[in-house]
């Protein structure tokens, strides 16, 4: 069996303080020419807060998809309420989340290896909200179609 | 285009109900940068004697930081500048949170109002788009609805908000203007001002990029101001436990300082300590920052009435200390009703124990509370009153105008019993016969020394060894020639040599100033118990690295003298001078004899250190800037408007 490396960024929402500098530093490392600008329009995290209801979520962008959901439920988890799209990572037609604001295109968390670094939005969480792991991974080796 | 969107200007005039987007002047922006710089030029041309703060011709200038809504961690704060109506002087008040960088975001760093509105009205700003809506419905209601029912009447749940309530509605002299999750401009009465330019609340979201001059340096900095952080941020979380609470009270003076604390009032804060810890395990939810940073100063609880309430420092020992009623859920719920109504929860303490005071000496009665029975330790009283002063009913009409104008509509001799700091009500502290804590308070135009004081009257207390390790590791933020008086060390009474402490004094309200500037928390520059984050040449080079404009160490510290001799050219220009400063801490530090081995501030060494510190900022005797001075700074149109005004400039 071979295997393979798997990235992720786990995130422990309890610590998260809302500070959104994961935004700020992911649209900057992203940008062309790099750090040329700040712009959490562009970013591929954002943190979804609700104060009023002690509500703080970072969100990975996901993939993206051109349909969007029917039913929408709320959630409960641990005696709090949260909204239908609180923990969904895809960039779909009913929000605009995870597109570059002028051009529409939809935007992927890349664990940073565009730009060949570790995850810098887990670098800068200084709450330690975000925290990477790598796993390997067994993956089941490509056999050669039957002849 | 402008790098860091400095100088980007919305201009709302209300009267008439116009919108003007404009360029900032080259040469004000060259000259003062942003925030608390350009407004304090603005307000000096525009805002001048002859213009009362509830005119309409009265300016309310919102001002992004230059580094706000950067990368750099701590780079969140708005400054909102305007004539105080309570000091009738220069007055800031300073927001975290995340106006300021939302507001860069859709393209400006500056938002000027003018005129007063007829009908209530908010302003709206998305992007390009820039309209007056009607507040009608929002008004009488709390910030917190407020930006509720904005959210849902624009779609946006990504809408940044300042808001006033109630009491800045009722033009309460110490309304606040709220954020969310805890941050307010509080101090100086900025909500009343909004509230009698009928402007119920600010809305804005972006998402336009910001453009940075040298982003490449920008982020190297920032890298390095990480790494700082964290290892400050121990400082904080050593601080957040049971401690904490008690420390604060213990700063606190009880009552409507009465300078007295019996046997039991001691043994109740001992056991506050316990107490608090139990408070803290149970109903703390969440650490919470401003706009990127790390440091997490505001802590959410659960409020016994429901919600979240964001608490810190003051809003702990203000309620506690001013009746008496040392519980801590009591002080999460006087922060929240101080939320609601949009009050600024240090001024309110001050001024419900004055009220106390005064009925227990009988000067008010229960006619004047409308049959209220004023009590300490009572919070169905406090509360009564909290409500009152917000609503302006019977005596929260009087209470409502801060408790030196209060004072003195009550009359019979309840003067003697008001404290406050040129017209401002004073913070509840008990320290201001410690010279730093003292000097802070005379040197900065509020007359507040909230968020001024410095760590260095802290670190001045331990080893010798320890202080030259602090100056080793590079945490000692102030210019080499300063080592020495640090390393002299303090005397018996906590107090540095007074030339030392002179300098040290000046340079932290430079520090401040910039900081007002450069959009960052005090917390950055060695505020309280923590060590500086950062350097006047750092803050230089990342100003310099955001806006393209060449700032290096010597010219952020001619820009500090700029606007600090601009903001004493204004005040003095209203009437500010030497009895001013001189009388900025309260009477009582001159009567009372602090415990041992801290010792009574003597008038004579207060007028020998306002002595030494006019004489280093280039005043005179009387505490006016010199012509030299002024013409050191660019500021000779100060000098000729003081001669026109027959104030003489030596």
């Amino acid at each position: 069996m071979a295997t393979r490396k798997i990235k992720y960024i786990n995130i422990d929402a309890d610590k998260c303080s809302g500070c959104r500098l994961c935004e700020s530093i992911c649209s900057a490392s992203h940008a062309d020419p790099p750090y040329s600008l700040v712009n959490p329009g562009r970013s591929r995290i954002r943190v979804f807060r609700d104060e009023d209801n002690d509500v703080y979520i970072p969100v990975l962008a996901g993939p993206y998809t051109d349909v969007e959901c029917l039913g929408r439920n709320t959630v409960m988890v641990k005696g709090k309420e949260y909204g239908e799209c609180s923990f969904c990572r895809a960039s779909c037609p009913s929000r605009d989340l995870f597109r570059e604001p002028e051009t529409d295109i939809p935007l992927k968390c890349d664990t940073c290896e565009s730009i060949n670094s570790e995850p810098l939005c887990v670098k800068w969480c200084l709450s330690k909200c975000l925290t990477f792991e790598e796993v390997e991974e067994e993956v089941e080796e490509e056999t050669p179609a039957a002849a | 285009m402008t790098f860091g969107c400095v100088g980007a200007t919305i201009e709302v005039d209300l009267s008439r109900g116009t919108i003007e987007k404009r360029q900032a002047e080259p040469d004000l922006v060259d000259s003062y940068v942003a925030g608390k710089g350009t407004a304090a030029r603005l307000l000096w041309d525009r805002v001048t004697p002859e213009v009362d703060a509830f005119a309409p011709e009265s300016l309310l200038a919102i001002g992004a930081g230059v580094l706000t809504g950067t990368v750099i961690p701590g780079a969140g704060h708005t400054c909102i500048s305007y004539k105080s109506p309570v000091t009738n002087i220069h007055c800031y008040s300073s927001v975290g949170g995340f106006f300021g960088a939302e507001l860069k975001h859709a393209g400006y760093d500056t938002i000027l109002f003018s005129g007063k509105s007829p009908t209530p009205v908010y302003l709206y700003i998305n992007n390009d788009h820039v309209e007056l809506r009607d507040a009608s419905h929002l008004w009488g209601k709390s910030p917190a609805e407020t930006r509720q029912l904005i959210r849902e009447e624009l779609e946006n749940e990504d809408v940044q908000f300042l808001s006033i309530g109630p009491a800045g509605e009722n033009r309460v002299y110490f309304a606040s203007v709220e954020h969310g999750t805890g941050a307010s401009a509080s101090r100086g009465g900025a909500g009343a001002v909004m509230g009698d330019k009928k402007l119920k609340a600010i809305a804005v979201t972006g998402n336009k990029d910001i453009p940075l001059a040298n982003a490449s340096r920008l982020f190297e900095i920032g890298n390095y101001l990480l790494d700082r952080m964290n290892a400050d941020r121990t400082k904080v979380v050593e601080l957040s436990g049971y401690s904490y609470v008690r420390f604060l009270v213990n700063i606190g003076d009880f009552g409507n300082f009465s300078g007295v604390r019996s046997p039991e009032l001691e043994a109740e804060i001992k056991a506050l300590g316990r107490k608090a810890q139990e408070h803290i395990t149970r109903t703390r939810t969440r650490e919470v920052a401003c706009n990127n940073c790390a440091m997490r100063c505001k802590h959410a609880y659960l409020n016994p009435q429901g919600g979240y309430t964001f608490m810190k420092c003051q809003d702990w020992f203000a309620p506690m200390t001013a009746t008496y009623l040392l519980d801590c859920d009591f002080a999460v719920q006087w922060m929240a009703l101080c939320e609601k109504y949009g009050l600024d929860t240090s001024t309110t303490a001050n001024c419900v124990a004055f009220a106390i005071d005064m009925f227990k000496k009988g000067l008010l009665t229960k006619e004047d509370t409308g049959g209220l029975e004023l009590e300490w330790k009572k919070p169905e009283v406090a509360f009564a009153l909290i409500e009152k002063i917000a609503k302006r009913q019977d005596i929260g009409d009087v209470l409502a105008n801060g408790t030196y104008r209060a004072a003195r509509q009550i009359g019979k001799g309840a003067e003697s019993f008001a404290h406050d700091t040129r017209k401002l009500d004073l913070p509840m502290y008990r320290n201001f016969h410690e010279h730093h804590f003292a000097l802070m308070t005379a040197l900065n135009e509020k007359g507040d020394p909230t968020m001024l004081d410095s760590s260095i009257a802290l670190v001045m207390l331990r080893p010798k060894e320890e202080r030259e390790r602090y100056i080793q590791d590079g945490w000692f933020p102030y210019p080499r020639e300063l080592e020495k008086y640090l390393m002299a060390g303090a005397d018996a009474a906590r107090n540095p040599d007074m030339e030392g402490n002179c300098r040290f004094s000046i340079y932290d309200m430079e520090q401040y100033t910039l900081a007002d500037i450069a959009g960052v928390c005090r917390y950055w520059m060695q505020y309280w118990l923590y060590p500086a984050i950062a350097s006047r040449s750092l803050v230089a080079e990342l100003m310099s690295a955001v806006s393209g404009l060449e700032i290096d160490e010597e010219r952020a510290t001619r820009l500090a003298h700029r606007v600090i001799n601009l903001i004493r050219g204004y005040n003095v220009r209203e009437g500010i001078g030497r009895k001013d400063d001189f009388h900025s801490i309260p009477q009582h530090t001159f009567e009372r004899v602090p415990p041992p081995p801290e010792k009574r501030l003597e008038p004579a060494e207060w007028n020998k250190m306002l002595d030494l510190v006019y004489n280093i900022r280039g005043w005179s005797k009387e505490g006016i800037p010199m012509r030299s001075t002024l013409a050191e700074s660019g500021l000779d149109f100060v000098r000729e408007d003081l001669a026109k005004r027959g104030i003489p400039v030596a």
